[in-house]
Parts: C-alpha cells; sequence; structure tokens
C-alpha cells in the first residue's frame, strides 16, 4: 500500500451499473427532478396545527417539567405547585364545566429534551395550553416550540427578560431579572444602607449571569458603588482568589447571584477567610437546603423571592394552610409560582372568547390585578407580571420574611454598561490588602490544592504505571471517598459534636470501603480486559465512570441532593502572618496528604512490593517470568490507589465542607485536573504526580488571582497541550520506544 | 492488496472507467437524497410533527456519530470531546445565518421558500461550521495525533471544555436595529454568551438532514473502503506495524480526525437551526459527547450501519422510557461495560449490518458485497 488517496476507488466495488439498475435509476431521476423543481411552494415546516379542542370532555394542558436531572428539586416544586391548583379548581367544578387535565413530560433539565416534550404534548396530546420552566435556558428553548405551534404557554419561574419576548404566545406569573436585581440593590441600599457591593456570579450560568447585571445596573442608578466583579464557574471547588479579591475592596455587601448548592459552598469559604458582610442572593437561592448546606454560614443573609409564607395576605395564609393539609410540608416560592400558574391560566380561560391558541394567549395576556399568592399579578405589555417582591433572611438556619419591596414608581437613571470584559480581571477597586497578605494566601491555597490534587493524581499514575492505561473512573472513587465519609460521620454521630478520634476513625473506613470499590472494579471491569486493545479498557473506564456517576445521585444510594460535610475537627486559626490565617484544617489537609505521598514513595522505593510493582511497570511478561503474581500486583495497586484517592475525598470534605451531587462537573472537573497534573508530571512516576499537581494548583491559584478568575481552567489545558508538544512524556517521565 | 497493488502500477487502467465509476459513485448519493425528499415530502406530513421531530433528531444523531465513527471507529483514535466540534460548528453556522439574514434582508427571520434565499444561506452556514470545525480539528488533531492515543481523549476532553469556556465568554447577541450597522468582525464576540444563541431561524429541515446523513454516510463508506479507509483500519490494528508497512500514521490520523471535525461541524450547524433546540454551551458539553461515544461504541466501532441503527435507537429510547430517566444513564453505562467485555469491538464490530449471519439469513445466503468484514479485527493482538 504505497499510494493512498481518498477516492474511493479500491477494489470490491461493482464498477457501473446492471441495466436494470441504470433503468430504475433513471426513472427514479425522472421523477425527483421536476419534482424538486416544483418544491419551491413547499409546505412550511410548521403546519398549521393548532390546538384541537373537541368543546366537551377534560380541558388538556400540558406541563413539561425537569422531574430528573440536576434541576430535579425544581421540578418537583413546580408540579406541586400546579398539581394544587388543578385539584382545587377540578373541586370547583373544573373550567366551564370541564375538568382539567395534566399531562406531565419530563424534560431530565435538558433543553433539548424540553423541545421535544413541547412538541409531543402539543402534536401528539392536543394540549389547550402549557405550562413551564423553571429554568430560562429550557423555557427559551419549549417557548420557540409553543410559539410556532400557536399554543399558549404560562412560564411559571423563569426569570429572564428573554423568555416572553418569543412572541405572544408566551407569558409568565414570575418578576424578571430586571426587576430582581433592582429589588435586591434597593434593599441593599435603602434597608442595609450599603454604598459598597461586591459581586461574584456565575459565568456560565445564563441567570447569575443576568441577575448581576441587572443588580450591578440598579445599584449604580441607586447611587452605590460595586467594589469589583468576580466571576466563577458552577462546581469550581475553590473560589479563596475571587473571594480574596472580593475582601480587599472591602464591600459592604456582597451579591451572590446564584443557586442554592453553590451558595452554600460559597458563604462558607467567604466565612473562613474573614468576610462578615451579608451575602445577598437571588431567588436561585429559594430552598429548604439552602441553610443546610451552607450551615451556621450562612446566617445573617438575604435574598429575594417572590414570596413568603410568613407573608400576612390572605392568599399567602390559605394557600399555605391548604398546601401543608395536601402534601405535608411548607410549600417554597417556585411552588407558589408553579400555583399562580395554573390559576392565571384557568382565569384566562373563563374570560377567553374560545381555548382557541390566540384567543386563549389573549385572555393571558389581558390579566389585569389578579390577586395570586406571589403578589397582585398585572401583566404589562410584554406579558411580565408588574408585582412587588420579598426579601428573606436567614435566622437560625430558618428563612423568614426580612422586606417587601414594591415596583418601582419611576424608570432608574440610565447608567453606563459596566465594562464586561474588565469583570473579574482583577479587583476593580481600591486594593486595602497587602499584597505581600495576597501573596501568601495564594500559596497557602496553593498548597493546599495541590495535595488535594496530589493525592487524586497519584491514583491515576500508579495504574497507569502498572497496567498503561487511564483509569477514568478513579476521580468517582475519590467523588465516593468524599460521600462514604459523609455517610459515616452522620451515621456515627460524630456530625453532631467533633471529636479527635472522628476523624482517623473515618479516615480508616472510608480508605478501607474506597479500597474494596477500587479492587471491585478492577476485578470486573478491568481484569476480563487485560489483552484487549488499550480503547477497549479507555471505553470500559468511561463507562465505569458513568456508572458510579448515575448510580451516586439514585435515591437509594447518596442521593439527588447535596450535602454538607459535618465538621469533623473545629476550625481555627493557627497562627496569622501579615493578615493571613493559616487554619487548622488547611494544616491538616497538608500534613496528612504529605504524609501519604512519602508512605507511598518508601512502598514504591524500599519494599519488595515496590519492587514487584516497577518490575511489572517495566516489564510484564519478564516480571511474571521472574515468578511475580501480576493479579495481586495489580489488585493491591488498585487498592492503594483508592485507598489515596478516599483520603483525598474526605481530606476535600473537610476543607470545602459542600457535597456536589455524584454527577456534578465539580467532580468531573476535578478529577480532570488531576489527571493533567499526573500527565504534566509525567504519568506513571510518584514524584512526578506531587510536583504537577503542586504546579497544576500554582497556575489555577496565581492565575485566578493575577490574571483572570474566568480562564483557570483554560490555563490547565493550555499547559497540558504545551507539554505534550514540548516534553510528551511529562517533566519526569522516561520517553518510552514501543516495541513491537 | 495485490490487487491494488496492479491498479496502482497502471493508472491508466482505472482512468479510463472514471466514468463509469463516477456514475457507480454517484447513485447512492442520488437515491439517498430522493430519500430525503420523500421523508420530507409524504412520510413527515403522514406521521405528524412529533414523530417528524423524532425522524429529524435520528437524522443529526447520524450525522454526528458517524462524524466520530470515522475517527473512533476507523481510525481507533478516542475523542471524548466532539461534541466540542459541533459546538463551533453550530455557533459558526449560527453566527452566518443570524447576521447575515440581518445584513442581506434586514430581519433574522425566515427567508424564502425551499432552496430560498434563506435556505442557501443556512446551507452556506453549515458548509462554513464544517470548515471551522475541520480548521478546529486541525488544530487539535496536529500535537496530540502525534502521541499515544489515550492523550487524545484527554485533549479532546480539554477541547470541549475550553470552547464552552471561549463562548460562554461571549457577549449578548446583537438586535437586529444594531447588528444592520455594526461592522461583521465586531460581531464575532456577539453570541449570546451561556443562555445560549437567540432568534436563529428554524431552517433545518428533514430533507436538508437527510441530504446530510446521505453526504456523511456515502463519505465514510467510501473511505472505508478506500486504500486511505484500509490506512487508518491498519493503524487501528496496530500502530507500529501500520507504519512499518509504509503508512505515514501522523498523516492519516489528522486527515482522519479534520474529517471527521468536518461532518460534526456540520452537524451542529443542522442542530442550532432546528426547531425546539437551543443553541447553547451547556447543551453541546461533555454529556453530548459521551453521548455520541455511546452510539458509536454500542452501534459497533466502524461498522457505518452498525452507527446508524444506534443513533436511531438512543435517540428514540428516551421517548419510550421517560418515565424512567433516572436509570437511563446507569443503564447505557453498564451496558457500555458489558459490550466492551463481551464484544469487545461493538455490537457489530467493524462488520455492516448486512454482513451479519442473521441479516445474510433473513436475505438469503447472499454473501455481503463487501467483503471488508473479512478483515474483522483480531483481538488477541499481543
Amino acid at each position: 500500500m504505497t499510494r493512498r488517496t481518498f477516492r474511493g476507488r479500491a477494489h470490491g466495488v461493482r464498477r457501473g451499473l446492471t441495466g436494470r439498475r441504470r433503468r430504475a435509476l433513471a426513472a427514479l431521476v425522472v421523477a425527483v427532478v421536476p419534482a424538486l423543481a416544483a418544491c419551491d411552494n413547499l409546505s412550511p415546516k410548521v403546519s398549521g396545527i393548532s390546538s384541537h379542542d373537541p368543546g366537551s370532555g377534560p380541558i388538556v394542558i400540558g406541563h413539561y417539567a425537569s422531574i430528573t436531572g440536576d434541576q430535579a428539586s425544581f421540578g418537583a416544586s413546580d408540579k406541586n405547585g400546579l398539581t394544587l391548583a388543578v385539584e382545587e379548581r377540578n373541586a370547583r367544578g373544573g373550567v366551564h364545566g370541564r375538568p382539567i387535565e395534566v399531562i406531565r413530560l419530563d424534560d431530565a433539565s435538558k433543553a433539548a429534551e424540553a423541545g421535544t416534550a413541547v412538541t409531543r404534548l402539543i402534536t401528539e396530546y392536543h394540549v389547550v395550553a402549557v405550562v413551564g420552566e423553571v429554568s430560562s435556558g429550557l423555557s427559551l428553548a419549549g417557548g420557540a416550540v409553543a410559539q410556532s405551534y400557536h399554543v399558549p404557554m404560562m412560564v411559571p419561574s423563569s426569570t429572564n427578560e428573554r423568555v416572553t419576548q418569543i412572541g405572544n404566545m408566551v407569558a409568565r406569573v414570575c418578576f424578571i431579572d430586571g426587576f430582581q436585581g433592582y429589588v435586591v440593590a434597593k434593599f441593599a441600599h435603602d434597608n442595609l444602607h450599603a454604598t459598597r457591593v461586591g459581586i461574584l456570579y456565575d459565568q456560565q450560568q445564563a441567570y447569575s449571569k443576568g441577575l448581576a447585571r441587572e443588580f450591578d445596573r440598579a445599584f449604580r442608578a441607586l447611587g452605590g458603588t460595586i467594589t469589583t466583579r468576580q466571576a466563577y464557574t458552577g462546581g469550581d471547588i475553590n473560589l479563596s482568589a475571587q473571594l480574596q479579591s472580593l475582601k480587599d475592596t472591602n464591600p459592604e455587601a456582597i451579591f451572590l447571584p446564584g443557586y442554592y448548592n453553590d451558595a452554600g459552598n460559597i458563604s462558607i469559604q467567604a466565612r473562613k477567610i474573614g468576610i462578615t458582610v451579608p451575602l445577598l442572593g437571588g431567588d436561585g437561592w429559594d430552598s429548604e437546603k439552602l441553610a443546610e448546606i451552607g450551615g451556621a454560614a450562612m446566617e445573617g443573609n438575604y435574598y429575594s423571592n417572590h414570596y413568603s409564607f410568613e407573608e400576612g395576605r390572605p392568599e399567602v395564609k390559605g394557600f399555605v394552610e391548604r398546601f401543608q393539609k395536601r402534601f405535608g410540608f411548607v410549600p417554597d416560592g417556585l411552588t407558589a409560582l408553579g400555583y399562580d400558574a395554573g390559576q392565571v391560566l384557568f382565569d384566562a380561560m373563563d374570560r377567553a372568547k374560545s381555548l382557541d391558541g390566540d384567543d386563549l394567549a389573549a385572555a393571558i395576556a389581558g390579566t389585569r390585578d389578579f390577586h395570586g399568592v406571589t403578589g397582585v399579578i398585572t401583566l404589562d405589555e410584554h406579558r411580565n407580571p408588574v408585582k412587588s417582591a420579598v426579601m428573606l433572611v436567614i435566622k437560625n438556619g430558618e428563612r423568614r420574611y426580612a422586606a417587601t419591596i414594591p415596583p418601582p414608581t419611576a424608570p432608574l437613571p440610565d447608567v453606563p454598561e459596566a465594562d464586561d470584559a474588565g469583570a473579574g480581571a482583577g479587583p476593580a477597586g481600591a486594593p486595602t490588602g497587602s499584597a505581600g497578605g495576597k501573596l501568601l494566601q495564594t500559596l497557602v491555597d496553593t498548597l493546599a490544592l495541590g495535595a488535594l490534587y496530589a493525592l487524586i493524581a497519584l491514583g491515576y499514575t500508579l495504574v497507569y504505571g502498572v497496567l498503561r492505561f487511564i483509569n477514568f473512573a478513579h476521580a468517582d472513587v475519590f467523588t465516593f471517598g468524599a460521600w462514604i465519609a459523609f455517610v459515616i460521620a452522620r451515621r456515627l454521630g460524630f456530625a453532631s459534636d467533633p471529636s479527635a478520634l472522628g476523624l482517623p476513625v473515618i479516615l480508616v473506613i472510608a480508605m478501607v470501603l474506597c479500597s474494596a470499590l477500587g479492587v471491585t472494579i478492577e476485578r470486573l471491569a478491568y481484569r476480563p480486559l487485560r489483552n484487549a486493545p488499550r480503547l477497549n479498557v479507555l471505553i470500559t473506564a468511561i463507562g465505569v465512570s458513568l456508572l458510579l456517576q448515575n448510580t451516586g445521585t439514585l435515591p437509594w444510594a447518596f442521593g439527588p441532593i447535596p450535602q454538607h460535610m459535618p465538621a469533623l475537627i473545629t476550625d481555627r486559626s493557627l497562627a496569622t502572618v501579615a493578615g493571613v490565617h493559616l487554619r487548622l484544617v488547611d494544616t491538616v489537609v497538608l500534613v496528612l496528604a504529605v504524609a501519604l505521598v512519602v508512605a507511598l514513595e518508601l512502598l514504591v522505593y524500599r519494599t519488595r512490593l515496590g519492587r514487584a510493582m516497577r518490575a511489572v511497570s517495566f516489564d510484564a511478561r519478564v516480571a511474571s517470568l521472574m515468578g511475580i503474581n501480576i493479579g495481586r500486583v495489580v489488585t493491591i495497586t488498585f487498592a492503594i490507589g483508592s485507598a489515596l484517592a478516599a483520603a483525598g475525598g474526605l481530606l476535600y470534605g473537610l476543607k470545602y465542607e459542600s457535597l456536589q451531587i455524584t454527577s456534578h462537573s465539580t467532580w468531573v472537573l476535578l478529577g480532570l485536573t488531576a489527571f493533567v497534573a499526573a500527565v504534566v508530571g509525567g504519568i506513571g512516576d510518584v514524584r512526578g504526580a506531587a510536583v504537577g499537581a503542586l504546579l497544576i494548583a500554582a497556575v489555577q491559584q496565581f492565575g485566578a488571582a493575577y490574571l483572570s478568575t474566568q480562564l483557570r481552567d483554560v490555563y490547565v489545558f493550555t499547559i497540558l497541550i504545551v507539554v505534550l508538544l514540548v516534553k510528551p512524556a511529562g517533566l519526569y517521565g522516561r520517553p518510552m520506544v514501543e516495541k513491537v | 492488496m495485490k490487487r491494488i497493488a496492479e491498479r496502482v502500477a497502471e493508472p491508466g487502467a482505472h482512468r479510463t472507467a472514471a466514468g463509469s465509476a463516477a456514475l457507480a459513485s454517484a447513485w447512492p448519493v442520488i437515491a439517498g437524497v430522493a430519500l430525503a425528499w420523500l421523508l420530507q415530502q409524504w412520510i413527515a406530513p403522514a406521521i405528524g410533527p412529533f414523530y417528524a421531530k423524532m425522524v429529524l433528531d435520528i437524522g443529526i444523531a447520524i450525522v454526528a456519530a458517524s462524524a466520530l465513527n470515522i475517527v473512533n471507529g476507523f481510525a481507533g483514535q478516542f475523542s471524548i470531546g466532539h461534541a466540542g466540534f459541533m459546538m463551533v460548528g453550530g455557533y459558526a453556522a449560527a453566527w452566518l445565518t443570524y447576521y447575515g439574514s440581518i445584513r442581506l434582508w434586514g430581519t433574522p427571520g425566515l427567508h424564502g421558500g425551499f432552496l430560498g434565499g434563506g435556505d442557501l444561506l443556512f446551507l452556506a452556514g453549515c458548509v462554513l461550521g464544517g470548515a471551522v470545525a475541520a480548521v478546529a480539528g486541525l488544530v487539535v488533531g496536529l500535537p496530540s495525533l502525534r502521541l499515544r492515543g489515550d492523550y487524545l481523549a484527554i485533549v479532546t476532553l480539554g477541547f470541549g471544555e475550553i470552547v464552552r469556556v471561549l463562548i460562554q465568554r461571549t457577549g449578548d447577541v446583537l438586535a437586529p436595529a444594531d447588528a444592520a450597522h455594526t461592522a461583521l468582525p465586531d460581531t464575532l464576540g456577539r453570541l449570546g454568551g451561556a443562555l445560549g444563541f437567540p432568534g436563529l431561524p428554524d431552517y433545518t429541515r428533514i430533507f436538508y438532514v437527510y441530504a446530510a446523513v446521505t453526504i456523511v454516510v456515502v463519505c465514510a463508506y467510501r473511505l472505508k473502503i478506500s486504500s486511505r479507509g484500509r490506512a487508518l483500519l491498519a493503524v487501528r490494528e496496530n500502530e507500529v506495524a501500520a507504519e512499518a508497512v509504509g503508512i505515514h500514521t501522523a498523516r492519516v490520523k489528522v486527515s482522519a480526525f479534520v474529517m471527521s471535525a468536518l461532518f460534526a461541524g456540520v452537524g451542529g450547524g443542522l442542530f442550532a437551526h432546528e426547531l425546539g433546540t437551543t443553541l447553547n454551551p451547556r447543551e453541546l458539553g461533555f454529556q453530548k459527547s459521551i453521548d455520541l461515544v455511546i452510539m458509536v461504541v454500542l452501534g459497533g466501532m466502524g461498522s457505518i450501519s452498525g452507527v446508524i441503527l444506534a443513533a436511531a435507537i438512543l435517540t428514540v429510547m428516551p421517548e419510550l422510557f421517560r418515565e424512567f430517566s433516572d436509570y437511563r444513564m446507569p443503564i447505557y453505562a453498564l451496558a457500555l461495560i458489558v459490550v466492551m467485555i463481551v464484544r469487545p469491538g461493538g455490537l457489530l464490530g467493524v462488520r455492516e449490518l448486512w454482513d451479519t449471519a442473521w441479516w445474510r439469513r433473513i436475505a438469503g445466503n447472499r454473501r455481503g458485497p463487501r467483503a471488508i468484514a473479512r478483515t474483522a479485527r483480531r483481538e488477541d493482538a499481543p
């Protein structure tokens, strides 16, 4: 095979056509060409399918919701609210004497599936109206479909401006981000008397980004100053660089738009580095888990919401009472919105000339002074409600009513748009902390983070050294380590009283359990593939990784809700240098990690077992001829690697306290970064993994502190590509010659 | 082998047959395009919009998965960031149709009928998307494909993440009134950020999708039975041995990778303009890449018909099992592991559907026309 071309003229292809086939082809061409030419008036893709309301029998409405996926808790709230509204309405005789029937489809929290679900509701179930969704990205996908089929869509709780801009069919009952930003700004300005506020937003979430921008605009229009705009990516575990920058600008409050799981995590970290001012949030914070995840760090923080169950209005009292009777717990803001979405829709059905799409949409748009649970709803010309919002405060782990903020009476003065490009590129205000303090803090963070990365990277490196494949599932063993530690801490009761005994006991149990997990994975999934091509093992590893991630979120495993790791040791400051605290937890993490790395180093280079491991790594066949039991060495390697991962998981829990669900991108990113560290250090080399981990941690922390926080992952992968180009075997690795 | 050698030795011999060969290679394309037209004109209206959308989704999945199959199945390299190429292509196409429509007609809405101005712009967008994705593929592939296979997996994964972060950082899409008098280069950074690209016209129709399917599948098939394809399969089986027989392994790998990225980019363009999808960085993230890998692996790495089948089944499955979606991913993952252990080449392996025993039993004992299956991979390579 000396000459290669892309022309597919290889043997085996029949040359030319047989007579019969040629005639058939000619006939086909004759038939198709004129037809294609005449296609100009081809019916548009969306034919005029509107709702086909039969005029009798139940009135069918569609509901698409995130019953599964990472927004499942939103979907559940939404669903309960709508269910109550429908049940109450049907008990009162339905609409026009006809009962309401809801067809509910799950969109698995994915936009593409939301579009499919709405298509199915409209064209297969012929619903007269659609209700949904919570997240704006999903409502945008579903709304486009509803608009094109001319079926009204009632959005319960997507706050992004763009949702109702889709067209006249889409209306909502929640306030929009522009208003919410104003509410929080107004509250900060009038009630907290703050003039200097910092912002920390999730650049990955449109919700967070949009809210940050609206708050920014409103607060400056009210005469306040934004000290700095910092960004993070949902799933970033270490935000100390951003928080330090925030602290340096001395704000009187910090606006933290994002979802409740991030908010909890961030408050913990903020309190640790000594930020004591109140943190402010938006309706994404509203969850009964908020105070639990954030723990004591959440106390005294405020967020805006659609309603509070403590409001004195009769609609709220009645709703809370009936809801508790039906479901047994206090409804949250999303539930109230789901309820109101149903109510406004039924009210419009009462008033509409017919249940046809256009008539019903017009009736919905004509909603005036509707007394809903979440306020008096009047839809404006963009089908957005004009109503007031409430501010809640976290007190003793409870969400309490703080204030009601009415809509602005006069438009706010225009202020120039904040320079978006500069956002997150370091502190914008005058830094008050010393440069040396910042450097030292970054250094401490680098060491702690590097130690964690090293513990994971060692697992990758050990397995790669012995078996020459990337154990993608390793990061998930780490995740399981953290969660197992959490479960044990709860079971053994260490959660309530931190004692000196707790940490070592949990450490040992978690390490043993994860070793067992690692060995099981190796036995069941990898050993049958010992002689298979490398690609197969890689795919299997990804399969194992997906399996662990997704079984971990099942209700009978660790559950689909993020949790808060109980404090196993009481954190305190050991020493203070240049305003930087050296904390007990950081010290424990660092000492333990260094001890484990040194122990591993001794094991590999000073013991018989270590010699056997190195022999297998060097040449498995020869090693086996020398009498080394390869299976045993591999098993032990997996046991050690997984135990290290478990230790890493526990230390992670100690340091960062909040545990995301097992399929969350935090873990994937963490594992990936550690893997990059192993590759950069020279995969297969113990020292290389440790050095690579420190290097990557340094790049991340210093890059985030001194360059841009938004690009920290870009730095990591850029380093990876550069190292692969310049020194493919990594810093410590030896280039390997593949022998035939 | 010998026959290739003979043919190469006398190039004139095959040049004379070029005319009839061109016809021979044209008929699958014509048949595919005719089928696409048939699907759109008669089948889609008959089955209703929802099933028509399923057919459309299947088509896009086939384009993307077949693209991945070229690099993953044929070349044996492992990309787990292919959705990143879809994202690059989708955004390039969206940029062209959105800002191009405003330039040409003053509004980003649908313009013209079937094969009218708007449709042509959309098709140009898909081509642009493919081209941009191909360039991205070259940039990613050049460094990593010189190295061992595992690194490609990591680098493609990193690539997907980097693209995602960069697109998230882009500014809001300009409103039509503003976009009309903004220089085109200044609109490049206006792609909507994290919430996605709003207001895209829904140009994607069954006809275009299946025309793309036809092109991708025919290209993949021609590649598979060409000498370049054989070279790829050789690289996949044993890179050292392939190099020893004179295959420039890095070059064939990179060219396969670029071709794969190109088709993925086209798939992204189709995805972007479909009704009921939003083009956003989250939608075409790591999860999507993994979905594509699952399609290729379950269908059979290197089997074109197998991947088509898997893409169709895995697209329809979520609709059938909406209630069990909690267990969807664990089941896929388990299936992936079991298939890898029990059938290391994927369900069909490198064979095509018509090379399987049960197909021949159904279709009579006719031997499949393409004898490539004979080179079924050896699993016990030392």
